[in-house]
């Protein structure tokens, strides 16, 4: 392809490039692979399980530039800034503010004010001090992210957006998670607490 | 059928049916002491019997 050698043809270039994008998104000129399109554009979780899929990245010994979502991620800017428009809403739309997180957390903290039970304190037995408790608590949080890892995804993906669309794999995994923590409980109470209701065994600080 | 946005429900009622789902996902579990994590361990080992939902 010649390089626009004006700023004229470098505008139509990219004039007719958006032209195109617009086309591809819409339903009389792309009726066959507009849903995965617009699927794969509006809710990519970036999971990189595609990434696993896809022998040209494997053979690339993972280079960054063959990774499927990292090409997809271009066009999706394209897409999000040209197809759908820019600004705040689009923002929100594209994941990159993610609005219902923050709902959540607005939602909690309304539920905080109703309960009248709103207050900054470590939550921990009264044998443990608030800096063992949070240095167990970040390490807790790391074997989560590890685990998360090594199964390529986490328990929120699997278990409730799996069941969610009925996945069997879903359900076995909710089944596994719970079963396991039922199981495992017991043995591992006495590290927790020594009292027997949380209401009145549990330190404020 | 799906995908539900934006053939079925449009953009901007998604952005309200995003914070509707969200503020009502965060109510429900503090609600439920998902707040309290000696609570919701106490529910697997049988310590906490009081754990409820709404």
């Amino acid at each position: 392809m010649p390089s626009p050698q004006t700023p004229d043809q470098e505008r139509a270039l990219v004039e007719s490039f958006l032209s195109g994008l617009k086309k591809l998104f819409s339903r009389e000129n792309n009726w066959t692979f507009l849903q995965p399109l617009v699927l794969s554009m509006e809710h990519c979780a970036h999971c990189q399980t595609c990434a696993d899929a896809c022998h040209i990245f494997e053979a690339s010994g993972g280079a960054d530039i063959y990774r499927p979502t990292y090409r997809s991620e271009v066009l999706r800017r394209f897409y999000s800034e040209h197809v759908k428009g820019g600004g705040l809403i689009s923002a929100w739309q594209h994941g990159r503010v993610e609005l219902m997180v923050i709902a959540v957390l607005l939602g909690a903290f309304l539920s905080g004010v109703v309960s009248d039970r709103l207050s900054v304190f470590t939550e921990r037995p009264p044998h443990v001090t608030a800096r063992r408790r949070l240095v167990a608590a970040v390490i807790g949080g790391g074997l989560f992210g590890i685990g998360a890892q090594f199964a390529r995804g986490c328990t929120g993906g699997a278990a409730p957006s799996g069941m969610a669309v009925m996945s069997f794999g879903g359900m076995l995994t909710m089944v596994a998670v719970f079963g396991s923590a039922y199981a495992v409980a017991y043995f591992v109470r006495r590290l927790r607490s020594s009292g027997s209701e949380a209401s009145d065994g549990t330190a404020r600080s | 059928m799906g995908p539900l946005v934006p053939d079925i429900i449009s953009n901007e009622l998604n952005l309200v049916v995003a914070l509707i789902i969200g503020v009502g996902f965060g109510y429900v579990l503090e609600q439920a002491w998902f707040s309290s994590s000696r609570k919701l361990t106490g529910l697997f080992d049988g310590t906490a019997s009081r754990l409820r939902v709404c």
